[in-house]
């Protein structure tokens, strides 16, 4: 059965995440090694916390660079979620930190409207821009709504973005490029439809 | 659009889970772990988890041995310790779970963390040691710390109380709240110790006091009785989301029926 790599970078709610790919039957690595990293068939980026120190306990693993190989030039299918996925573009302004610089574009603080409450925290509807090859649907229906919790969000409508959460202006709530998945709710934590983003992550 | 929160909170003592009256009576009631999956199965947002062991944990070990057996038969097994029953509920949440309780330090924070919490809640902690928390804060992000103010009325005002409710803290909950946001919590679980267990209702002028006081996620507790008190309190207060623990504790899809009834009065829920 093909193997599933959790990054551990210190930066995310690895138990969450490990337990939920457990219940599906996946076949599950918690590394931060090159080694591990590279024989595994899938990774996850996990992610929860400030960009900065995200990205610079990245960094100092060496993981900015093993990851970029294995990803960028080798194509392994990868899934980052919340921050996980936030680390994936160039640049934040959280901390005005760099990131791993695999997608164009920024993250910023959500703009919000009026009286929108900031961290964003709870259960969001999202809207289908796209296909997004992992995000289930039901009698072309998209499936019921994620649970989010974060400030910051990717607030660009490019050609990458698959689903739109309309919170303040409205970001991104799910990306793909490639072999590149994000998604800026948690989809470990999203009950029914979040377990079946994963498993279908896993069947890729 | 984002979803009114509909949360159940689970008092555990001495290693088992209680309901609680005005801080004080405790009674035993049942099975967590068969409780945590029944409620994310009727369709609870979250789940908060919140350890109110007065004592020591050598002092009631024995319990976690009867753990599983009382109300439904099903056994749980290898159960020694308060870090045993996070990580089994934590394998069976596929919600967000919040632990609370004898939070002291990063450490403790840390290892609930480790073993499957998304978010921890501190409260006495805020008091006994405000960089503490800061430091929490800093290393995990905003997003997994949510303060939990419980206050009471006092002269017109509502108090802030911390240590199980026992010791006043001086603070109104007006002057609370503003240090809360300097240090960045990601949330507030605000509590009515007078209204704890009584199903009265809401302490609605509560509701309506918090609403301008802070741009921060609040979630609200104590006092639910009937479906009609979280309508009452959405009247009020539109923003907060809404949380109990007997309520939901002793009837049968308690949680499904809520949601269905406050859909059913225009209030914008999750519904599985």
């Amino acid at each position: 059965m093909s193997e599933i790599c959790i990054i551990d970078y210190g930066h995310g709610n690895i138990a969450s995440i490990y337990y939920a790919l457990h219940n599906i039957g996946a076949n599950i690595q918690v590394s931060n090694s090159f080694s591990d990293i590279k024989k595994s068939d899938k990774l996850i980026l996990p992610g929860v916390g400030s960009y900065r120190s995200g990205f610079d306990a990245l960094k100092k693993n060496n993981l900015d660079d093993i990851l970029t190989e294995v990803v960028m030039f080798k194509k392994k299918p990868i899934l980052g979620i919340c921050l996980g996925m936030q680390l994936m573009f160039s640049h934040s302004e959280e901390g005005d930190s760099e990131g791993l610089n695999w997608l164009n574009g920024k993250i910023e603080k959500i703009k919000v409207k009026s009286r929108e409450k900031l961290p964003h925290i709870g259960w969001n509807t999202v809207t289908d821009l796209k296909t997004n090859s992992i995000v289930p649907h039901e009698n072309g229906e998209l499936l019921s709504e994620y649970y989010f919790v974060h400030s910051y969000a990717f607030q660009e409508r490019n050609e990458i973005v698959t689903h739109w959460c309309n919170y303040g202006y409205g970001f991104a709530a799910s990306i793909e490029s490639e072999n590149i998945f994000g998604m800026q709710f948690h989809p470990e934590k999203s009950h029914r439809a979040g377990i079946k983003i994963l498993s279908n992550f896993l069947k890729l | 659009m984002l979803k009114k929160r509909v949360i159940p909170v689970l008092l555990s003592k001495d290693g088992v889970i209680v309901r609680s009256r005005k801080f004080s009576l405790h009674q035993t009631t049942g099975n967590y772990l068969e409780q945590v999956k029944r409620y994310i199965e009727w369709g609870a947002d979250e789940i908060i988890y919140l350890d109110i062991s007065r004592k020591n944990e050598s002092y009631f070990s024995d319990n976690y041995q009867t753990i599983g057996s009382r109300t439904s038969g099903a056994k749980i097994e290898n159960i020694t310790s308060f870090e045993d029953i996070i990580r089994t509920i934590a394998k069976n949440c596929d919600v967000p779970l919040t632990i609370g309780g004898r939070i002291e330090k990063i450490d403790d924070a840390e290892n609930l963390l480790k073993i499957g919490a998304d978010k921890i809640m501190v409260n006495s902690l805020l008091h006994k040691n405000f960089p503490e928390v800061q430091s929490i804060i800093y290393k995990y992000g905003s997003q997994c710390v949510v303060a939990g103010i419980d206050v009471k009325r006092v002269d017109n005002d509502w108090r802030v109380f911390h240590s199980f409710g026992k010791i006043d803290s001086g603070l109104s909950i007006n002057e609370f709240i503003p240090l809360l946001e300097n240090i960045k919590v990601g949330e507030l679980l605000i509590q009515s110790i007078d209204r704890d267990g009584s199903g009265n209702g809401f302490d609605l002028d509560l509701a309506k006091r918090v609403q301008n006081l802070t741009n921060l996620p609040i979630i609200f507790l104590g006092g639910a009785g009937r479906e009609k008190d979280f309508l009452d309190l959405v009247d009020v207060n539109n923003e907060t989301a809404i949380a109990a623990a007997n309520f939901f504790h002793f009837s049968e899809l308690s949680i499904y029926k809520l949601k269905k009834y406050l859909s059913s009065n225009n209030v914008n829920i999750r519904i599985i």
